[in-house]
């Protein structure tokens, strides 16, 4: 075993002083939301894209 | 369930929103993804394989943030491994997604509600920190004495446990080495999955500790089946602190409890039962010394009485003895009455009043009962008495003189002894008292001399001796 590699991996832990960054670090962002982001997506390229061909017509 | 779009409340098998007309079949699959992972997370708490229950919940919140319970339990079991700022990042943010009926708020008051168990844990952290500060640059004896600290005060951490296990085996010796293991494995009860304690206890596989049982290879049968060991179901909230193990020191507790527990029964039961055994016993012979004693008593006075009685008539009996010996005089009535009978025969037939004085002198007058003898001897005493003195006299003047009986041998002791005699048969005979001074006086001895000159010049001063008497003392220096 590589025992200075193996130290290395330790990080120190958060203590309380550090729990507000960590609060507030914390992602947040979940599958819905990604969901949410692709659909809004989607409904914008179609909007646009019912846009373009209402210009066509 | 909540619509995504509206926050409005939504039956969960409904496809469409009421209020807005949002599709929600996308959004109900995610959320059942959700549970599905915390269900997961949950049963693998339970087991307490905590690190697999940490990845199922992360990937329970990556489809839904809004899941309170699996983030609750996440910072559950963040605080079970010592992780406590993570514990609270959690709940906090839980708690800001649910205001209302959240477990969090429990979880947070348990830990916020005093005070110095929140700065003990804050320590904890930044001496741990501290310690891996030290261990990376180099300070290794100063990380291994912080993370003891560290791991005396939360023997929960798995983290500190972990790095001051891998502090132990880099040194590399045997004791050292044994130390990590016992503190791998139990911080292996606290999470039975995590990866960096298996590796780090199969590094250590060559290590036994006391009572491990050692298992050959080449006997080790294949598992059917391998399963996690079986915990409680709230497992994850009660674990017994660790502590180090005390192989040698058990034993020897429970052979001190064993004796003592054995002196006790001893004192409670086995002691009383001998005293009181004892105490009978004691009594019935106290009972019986009591019997004997009044026995021997009645006995003592039986014989007391008895000795009284003997001696009453050995009293009698030598009263009557002395009676028959002649009382004090040392002549019995026999002798008496011979003396007696003699003193008679001299008085009336040879008329020696000297010889019969004699006999007379023998004779115990007490012993005499006869009323006529008694007077007989009377008489014969008083005519006799003088006479026998009288001429007791003229043989110690004789044996003084040198003259008569005694011609040419003056014998002053003889004379001594006559004229004693003579005063004893008459204590008035001045003569004799005048020839003793003299006897004394040839023989120097003045004091006796002039003892007899004196009684004769004090008692019978108008004698003719006296005068004498007088001219001796002079010639004695009076």
């Amino acid at each position: 075993m590589d025992f200075e590699a193996e130290l290395a991996k330790f990080q120190p832990s958060l203590d309380i002083e550090q729990a507000e960054d960590a609060i507030y670090g914390n992602s947040t962002t979940d599958v819905t939301d990604l969901v949410q982001s692709i659909l809004s997506e989607a409904k914008k390229k179609e909007k646009n894209k019912s846009v373009e061909w209402v210009e066509e017509s | 369930m909540n619509c995504p779009r509206c926050n409005a409340k939504v039956a969960f098998m409904k496809d469409r929103c009421d209020n807005c007309g949002q599709d929600l079949k996308t959004y109900r699959k995610v959320i059942s993804l959700s549970n599905i992972y915390y269900n997961k997370g949950l049963e693998q708490a339970k087991v307490r394989d905590l690190s697999g229950a940490i990845r199922s919940l992360k990937q329970s919140l990556e489809f839904n943030k809004l899941n309170t319970n699996a983030r609750n339990l996440l910072g559950l079991i963040y605080f079970e491994e010592g992780e406590i700022v993570s514990a609270l990042s959690e709940w906090v943010i839980s708690k800001n997604f649910q205001e209302k009926n959240n477990d969090a708020d429990q979880y947070m008051n348990a830990i916020q509600s005093t005070p110095n168990k929140l700065d003990s844990y804050n320590q904890t952290i930044k001496k741990y920190n501290s310690a891996l500060y030290s261990a990376q640059h180099g300070d290794g004896d100063m990380a291994i004495i912080q993370l003891k600290k560290v791991v005396s005060l939360n023997p929960k951490f798995v983290r500190a446990h972990q790095l001051l296990a891998l502090l132990y085996m880099m040194s590399g010796k045997k004791d050292q080495r044994i130390r990590a293991k016992r503190l791998l494995t139990a911080i292996q009860k606290v999470d039975v999955t995590n990866t960096t304690t298996i590796r780090y206890l199969e590094e250590l596989s060559d290590v036994h500790l006391k009572g491990e049982p050692i298992v050959k290879k080449a006997e080790e049968k294949p598992e059917p089946r391998k399963t996690l060991p079986r915990v409680d179901v709230d497992a994850y909230k009660t674990i017994t602190p660790y502590k180090e193990e005390k192989p040698s020191v058990l034993p020897f507790i429970n052979v001190i409890v064993g004796v003592v527990i054995g002196i006790a029964l001893m004192g409670f039961l086995i002691i009383p039962h001998i005293q009181a055994k004892k105490t009978n016993q004691a009594n019935s012979e106290f009972n019986k010394y009591s019997e004997e004693k009044a026995t021997n008593s009645s006995n003592v006075s039986t014989i007391k009485n008895e000795k009284k009685q003997l001696e009453k008539e050995l009293e009698t009996l030598k009263k009557e003895n002395d009676e028959l010996k002649g009382g004090d005089s040392g002549t019995n009535l026999k002798d008496s009455y011979e003396a007696l009978a003699l003193a008679i025969r001299y008085f009336y037939d040879k008329k020696d009043y000297l010889k019969t004085a004699q006999s007379l002198k023998k004779v115990n007058v007490d012993s005499v009962e006869n009323a006529s003898l008694k007077k007989l001897y009377n008489t014969m005493k008083d005519d006799t008495y003088k006479q026998a003195s009288t001429k007791l006299f003229e043989q110690g003047r004789d044996a003084y003189n040198g003259q008569g009986e005694y011609v040419g041998k003056k014998d002053y002791d003889k004379a001594i002894e006559i004229l004693t005699q003579a005063l004893e048969y008459d204590d008035t005979n001045v003569d004799a008292m005048y020839f003793l001074g003299r006897c004394y006086q040839q023989k120097s001895d003045e004091d006796k001399a002039k003892e007899y000159y004196n009684k004769i010049i004090n008692d019978y001063s108008t004698s003719a001796r006296a005068g004498e008497a007088k001219r001796r003392l002079r010639e004695l220096g009076e």
